[in-house]
């Protein structure tokens, strides 16, 4: 904007204030970049997430008219979920990407099981579902409906509100690993292709990531915002974390930046370098706690040993980024193999 | 009307298959979010909204001015789209009441998408009007997030509504081209590229207009 149109809505101090304040304090409203299955994804974990009351077990089924779709089986309207408003256990919803208003349907002794049945009876099967287990405290993601059971992923959301440290980032990195990466019949992120790996692979797993770590994040009910692609006088970083302070300021937390090991190894060692460089200087320049550098390792013999990429790296780069390495399997076979070695 | 009345009602050019697309589309989006039956007074707020805002999406603002009144965005042109569309089924009425405005007596109704005849032309303008139909839903849902008891001060909160003077038309894109809801949406897109020291990152429109919505709530409440 140029200045002059900046001066023409600068007229009144306090409307340029309150759109400082905005820009500011609001950027954890700004829905998610990419497509509406991991919007959806995020906004009914987070619904779950706002309640005071834990829930035990509710089912989010997206639906293009949900007015149309609840008329005549029963459905209640339900308001205001992204603010804690409004009964959700044992309960089928029906809502949009951001699941912030739905119409609910209560299921009597409601299991995972009879409120699956209940929404194949209800001829919602092939819509995109969410399954929160309370219990369990994991979320299960259908993107073609309950009816297309194998085609899920799943992701555990442990309590914590505390300040966003290292530590955690490195164990929802390990969480989402686990429940989606490390065993390829049960993820559906598709790297391959005709045996070969898919050229936009960083790209795939960055999504991954970032979608999940978002409601990883949402599940816990925290004011996180991970931003990805952010340029910065350093260069471009992955993902960065940034956290609502308790006076509403956001504050940048720390900074992931992703890698994909191909393979030979001094390729990888490469890759290492380059990684933990970036991540130095992204949180030398941005001032941040920490700086995580995530290798996914999808060669021909994938595995979970950083030390050998580490030892002959910058000492301050490795003093200051910790290093993760995920070994990412091309079949299900390989990934056996793996584990009975 | 026959499927293949319904193409060329589509097809037909003009401001008013124009009015009444956009009026269809909007209270589809209305539906997805879970806001309808809407009121006249919400429809109207979501319409001058929708075209205030439309240029943060590329797309042209329709009406182009606009009568400030002391109630709020009232586009007599858009009710009468409304109220044919209304009598071609595609829309349903509830909730009629009488409003009083000075001297003069409206009839308030609600209204919600009549979807079962209303869905072949929604496919056909989901083929062909898919980034207007993203705009929309953003725009409906970013306004779902406001409390009904605030809907009427965050719309009159609006920067281009602000601007004019009661009972004078405000022209945001016909002679003076001044849309400052636009120019504030973009606004706060710099101001959060500056904030967060992003360079480059530039928001997407759907942000933009969530964050111009957050605006327009806080501004109801100060």
């Amino acid at each position: 904007m140029s200045e002059s149109l900046a001066q023409q809505l600068s007229v009144s101090a306090s409307k340029e204030e309150l759109l400082r304040a905005v820009a500011a304090e609001d950027i954890d409203q700004i829905p998610l970049e990419f497509g509406d299955h991991a919007r959806f994804l995020v906004c009914a974990v987070r619904a779950v997430a706002k309640r005071a009351d834990q829930c035990d077990i509710c089912v989010f089924v997206h639906s293009d008219a949900p007015r149309a779709d609840a008329e005549s089986h029963g459905f209640s309207r339900i308001s205001h979920m992204q603010d804690g408003n409004g009964e959700l256990a044992d309960r089928i919803v029906l809502t949009n990407r951001d699941a912030y208003n739905g119409f609910a349907y209560q299921v009597a002794n409601g299991t995972i099981d009879t409120l699956i049945d209940e929404i194949e009876r209800l001829s919602f099967g092939t819509k995109m579902a969410v399954i929160w287990d309370g219990q369990a405290r994991v979320a299960t993601f259908y993107p073609e409906g309950v009816a297309s059971e194998t085609v899920h992923n799943r992701l555990s959301v442990p309590v914590d509100d505390g300040d966003l440290s290292q530590d955690e980032v490195c164990a929802a990195l390990n969480l989402i690993y686990q429940d989606n990466l490390s065993n390829p019949s049960g993820r559906t992120l598709k790297l391959w292709s005709d045996g070969k790996l898919i050229r936009a692979a960083e790209d795939e797993i960055e999504r991954q990531i970032k979608g999940q770590m978002y409601t990883y994040f949402a599940g816990q009910s925290r004011p996180i915002k991970v931003l990805s692609q952010t340029h910065t006088t350093a260069g471009r970083c992955d993902l960065v974390l940034a956290q609502k302070q308790q006076n509403g300021k956001l504050q940048l937390s720390g900074v992931i930046e992703l890698k994909v090991l191909r393979g030979p190894q001094a390729k990888d060692i490469e890759s290492t370098k380059e990684g933990l460089s970036q991540g130095y200087h992204y949180r030398m320049e941005l001032g941040l706690p920490f700086a995580t550098l995530a290798l996914f390792d999808v060669s021909a013999s994938p595995n979970n040993d950083d030390s050998i990429l580490t030892k002959d790296q910058h000492a301050d780069h490795v003093a200051e980024v910790r290093v993760r390495r995920f070994p990412i399997y091309n079949s299900p076979q390989a990934w056996r193999n793996a584990q009975a070695a | 009307m026959s499927i293949d009345d319904l193409g060329s009602w589509i097809d037909e050019s003009g401001p008013a298959v124009r009015r009444r697309v956009r009026l269809l589309m909007l209270l589809d989006a209305a539906d997805y979010a879970v806001i309808s039956p809407v009121s006249t007074s919400r429809l109207h707020a979501l319409v001058f909204l929708a075209d205030v805002l439309s240029p943060v999406y590329g797309f042209s603002s329709l009406a182009k001015r606009i009568m400030k009144r002391r109630i709020g965005p009232y586009f007599p042109d858009i009710q009468w789209e409304v109220d044919r569309l209304v009598g071609q089924g595609l829309i349903d009425v509830s909730g009629l009441k009488k409003v009083v405005e000075g001297e003069r007596v409206f009839l308030d109704a609600s209204f919600t998408l009549n979807r079962g005849r209303a869905a072949p032309i929604l496919q056909q303008l989901d083929d062909e009007f898919l980034s207007l139909k993203d705009f929309f839903r953003e725009l409906a849902g970013a306004l779902a997030t406001v409390p009904d008891s605030d809907l009427d001060s965050a719309t009159q909160a609006d920067v281009t509504w602000e601007t004019g003077n009661q009972g004078t038309v405000i022209d945001y894109g016909e002679w003076r081209a001044k849309n400052y809801s636009q120019m504030s949406a973009d606004r706060i897109g710099e101001l959060a590229t500056e904030k967060w020291g992003l360079i480059a990152n530039e928001l997407s429109p759907g942000a933009k207009v969530n964050l111009y919505v957050q605006y327009l709530k806080r501004a109801a409440n100060v």
